[in-house]
């Protein structure tokens, strides 16, 4: 046997040496398990585990063991004859890695386990526990006034309930006030349109809704992709307006929509500016129309001065003159 | 466990890997005279006011005289307030019953001399002049668009703004405002009283953000020097020889370590305020994730099964998986939309996407996040990657924000010369200390040719 091996050189290690021991007497008293120093770094983690903690609370933990130096409740795990795999303690043992500290006390149990049992005692670890009683919890809380023991016991104030009332009525400028519109892009089948329309209109708040069929959105996107290159833009709504603008600006290219080889394709009534470019005229051309149309009225021309009634009696003449 | 400790020191704020393009803080104009007193801070010093009841209270730099507001709603009336901008200058003014001079001075804002009779009104001309002035003159349709919008809008909005000033100042008044540096006000202060402050918490502040509204407007504009390490810690002595004392910090002060009172944080990626006075108090409040289960079976083990499908998360279910599945050192950020792939209807990962109104330094969107879960299944993280560049993503993402989606962005934390992870799937677009940026086309494939080629291309290497 080399000596310079083995027990021997556990034996070097007053606290191994001590823990050696210790393990003895409880194993004489009847106790299942023993206690190891060691590096949790070389512990090997649950392949899979259903706790999980949230990043504040690790840097809470992580924090309260570098303050310690140590952690501060004992891991579980099961000897494999080589391997120590932690049962119970996940969080700690990276927490503890994660604070740079050397050597972690475990308790660990060095008996054949199933994996069942090994599942088992890693779930009763977890779901096994106490709950608090709020107002208890609140009057330990209002015990500690140190702000770093505070943040020790993983709690705040905000949490607990415990701020001061400090409302405060808005002092902000007003804002401009924005309408919604809704853009819906349906499926072209009758039932998934009637499904997405009803899943829309459920779930939106708009003052206004559009419907289209979903095959026409790329084509939006990419209009308002080119505008808003163009400009130099990132707003939706001004892209959108300036879409419109071009639109505008092309208006009587509708005119196929109701206009065929010189007669009109169908009966309902079309925009003027498909016609004119525009709805609008100057003021003295309006004035002319305005007399126009009395004179029409005067001499029966025309029964009622609306738009279709004047101008249709206008053209008419006009052609009728040429 | 010791009971002194150095502030910062006690609570060891991570800052672990971070997203550059999530660092930027947008201040709004709008928030420039309210950004630094948030709720919990306000509790704060409502909590602190009964101590000081009976005293003459000094505030510094008063902005939009909140800490006035609280102290006045707890009963506190010798109050007194300084500032040296502009709108926080005429609010003082008007505070303390005293003239107020200001005129505009840029011509094309003439018409807006209208609308500054003393008063109420010239405060609210100049309150909604923090948010309108940023569209002026600039030869842009957005801009152009919103400042026509303010300009038909204006007579409602200011008699809005009116109302809102007449709620929110109501049963507040000052003994005296003084329009001038700090230090100077707090040397003036008497030694019996109460002296608050809430300094600037970066060098130059109030020059770029009050830049457009002192171009605008003529006015008696007060000295001050610049808030500097060495002003600051001449405030502290000034501060600390008044009988009570109450400052904040957005980094620890370890001279105050002793007087440490309360620390405040609203959000994992935000920094915290410190809070020192020599009255007893400890307020911490902590920001604190909110999580909902993931009711989907994880892809822990092969095989790995058809269809691929993308699935929405909720933020709550990514804080999860990301606590799940992540290193607890990232510090997690807010993301605009989540996603999940199931692969034969087990979960296989989650990613993430960045607001669109934040700024993306490359790409059309950028990724915030992007991980497999935990399993035995070799190069999953790469399938994920795989299926983002999916046609079926790229329309999500197109639907949601109403543009093309070309190009998806994101960054590799690390000092190796190429992350293995991206490598193959992402183009290298470019690096920067301890960073990889990474570019990848939108749309390159469907679902089910990236499941093809991450079988036939990473399955197969040893």
């Amino acid at each position: 046997m080399d000596l310079r091996s083995g027990p021997d050189m556990v034996a070097e290690d007053p606290a191994e040496a001590a823990l050696t021991t210790l393990n003895a007497t409880l194993q004489q008293m009847g106790q299942p398990y023993k206690l190891a120093l060691v590096d949790p770094a070389s512990l090997k983690e649950l392949d899979k585990n259903a706790h999980y903690m949230t990043h504040e609370m690790f840097q809470n933990l992580v924090a309260n063991i570098q303050r310690d130096g140590a952690l501060a409740s004992v891991p579980f795990c099961w000897f494999d004859g080589t391997t120590y795999h932690i049962l119970s303690g996940n969080h700690r043992v990276k927490a503890a890695v994660a604070a740079s500290v050397s050597r972690i006390l475990i308790l660990y149990d060095d008996r054949p386990l199933t994996r069942q049992e090994r599942v088992a005692i890693q779930l009763s670890h977890n779901s096994i526990n106490g709950k608090d009683d709020l107002a208890i919890l609140k009057e330990l809380w209002a015990e500690i006034d140190d702000l770093s023991l505070k943040y020790y016991a993983g709690l705040d104030d905000k949490q607990l309930e415990q701020l001061a009332d400090a409302q405060l009525k808005s002092m902000r400028e007003a804002v401009l006030d924005y309408k919604s519109v809704m853009f819906l892009f349906l499926p072209e089948e009758v039932e998934a349109m009637e499904r997405a329309f009803q899943r829309a209109v459920e779930s939106t708040v708009c003052e206004e809704a559009v419907t289209a069929r979903l095959s026409e959105f790329s084509r939006l996107v990419d209009a308002l992709d080119k505008t808003k290159s163009s400009f130099a833009i990132k707003n939706h709504a001004v892209a959108l307006s300036l879409v419109l603008e071009v639109f505008e600006r092309h208006v009587t290219d509708l005119q196929p929509g109701w206009f065929q080889d010189g007669t009109a394709k169908h009966k309902e009534e079309v925009p003027l500016a498909t016609v004119f470019g525009s709805d609008k005229v100057p003021a003295n051309v309006a004035c002319l129309l305005q007399k126009a149309c009395a004179t029409m009225m005067r001499q029966g021309l025309i029964e009622s001065a609306d738009a279709a009634s004047v101008l249709e009696a206008l053209a008419e003449r006009f052609l009728s003159a040429e | 466990m010791s009971k002194t400790t150095e502030a910062g020191e006690a609570l060891p704020w991570s800052a672990g890997p971070t997203r550059p393009e999530e660092q930027g803080r947008n201040l709004p104009p709008a928030l420039m005279f309210v950004g630094s007193i948030n709720a919990d801070l306000r509790s704060i010093l409502a909590g602190l006011a009964p101590a000081w009841r009976g005293l003459p209270v000094y505030v510094g730099c008063s902005g939009n005289f909140t800490v006035e507001r609280i102290l006045a709603a707890h009963g506190l009336t010798d109050l007194h307030g300084n500032d040296v901008s502009l709108y926080s200058c005429a609010l003082g003014a008007y505070l303390s019953d005293q003239p107020f001079r200001v005129e505009v001075q840029d011509g094309d804002l003439a018409w807006l001399g209208d609308w500054l009779q003393p008063g109420l009104p010239t405060l609210a001309t100049l309150l909604l002049c923090t948010t309108i002035l940023d569209f002026h003159g600039r030869d842009n349709p957005y801009h152009r668009s919103m400042w026509n919008a303010y300009l038909r809008r204006w007579p409602d909005l200011h008699a809005k703004t009116l109302t809102n000033l007449e709620k929110g100042l109501a049963g507040l008044s000052l003994r005296g405002f003084f329009a001038g540096d700090v230090v100077d006000f707090f040397a003036d202060a008497p030694e019996e009283s109460v002296v608050i402050s809430f300094p600037p918490t970066y060098k130059g502040g109030y020059e770029r953000l009050y830049k457009k509204l002192q171009a605008a407007f003529a006015w008696n504009e007060p000295a001050y020097q610049l808030f500097t390490v060495e002003r600051f810690q001449t405030l502290l002595e000034s501060m600390t020889s008044k009988q009570f004392w109450c400052i904040s910090r957005d980094e620890p002060v370890p001279a105050l370590a002793d007087h440490a009172i309360g620390r405040v944080q609203t959000s994992l990626r935000s920094k915290p305020v410190y809070v020192y006075a020599n009255v007893p108090a400890a307020v911490l409040t902590q920001p604190r994730q909110r999580l909902a289960d993931v009711p989907y079976p994880r892809l822990s083990a092969p095989p790995v099964e058809r269809p691929a499908t993308i699935i929405t998360l909720s933020q709550e279910q990514l804080n999860t998986l990301r606590s799940e599945y992540l290193s607890p050192s990232i510090v997690p950020a807010r993301v605009m939309w989540a996603f999940g792939l199931l692969l034969g209807g087990r979960l296989a990962g989650a990613f993430a996407f960045a607001s669109p109104l934040g700024p993306v330094a490359f790409g059309d969107v950028y990724m915030t996040s992007d991980f497999a879960v935990q399993s035995s299944v070799p190069r999953l993280s790469k399938l994920v990657l795989a299926c983002i560049l999916s046609t079926e993503v790229r329309d999500i993402l197109e639907q949601k924000l109403a543009q093309k989606v070309r190009s998806i962005g994101t960054t590799a934390f690390t000092d190796k010369p190429v992350s293995m992870k991206y490598r193959g799937v992402f183009d290298l677009h470019s690096r920067k200390e301890g960073r990889l940026n990474y570019l990848g086309e939108a749309g390159k494939w469907t679902l089910e040719v990236a499941l093809t080629w991450w079988q036939k291309t990473q399955q197969r290497q040893p």
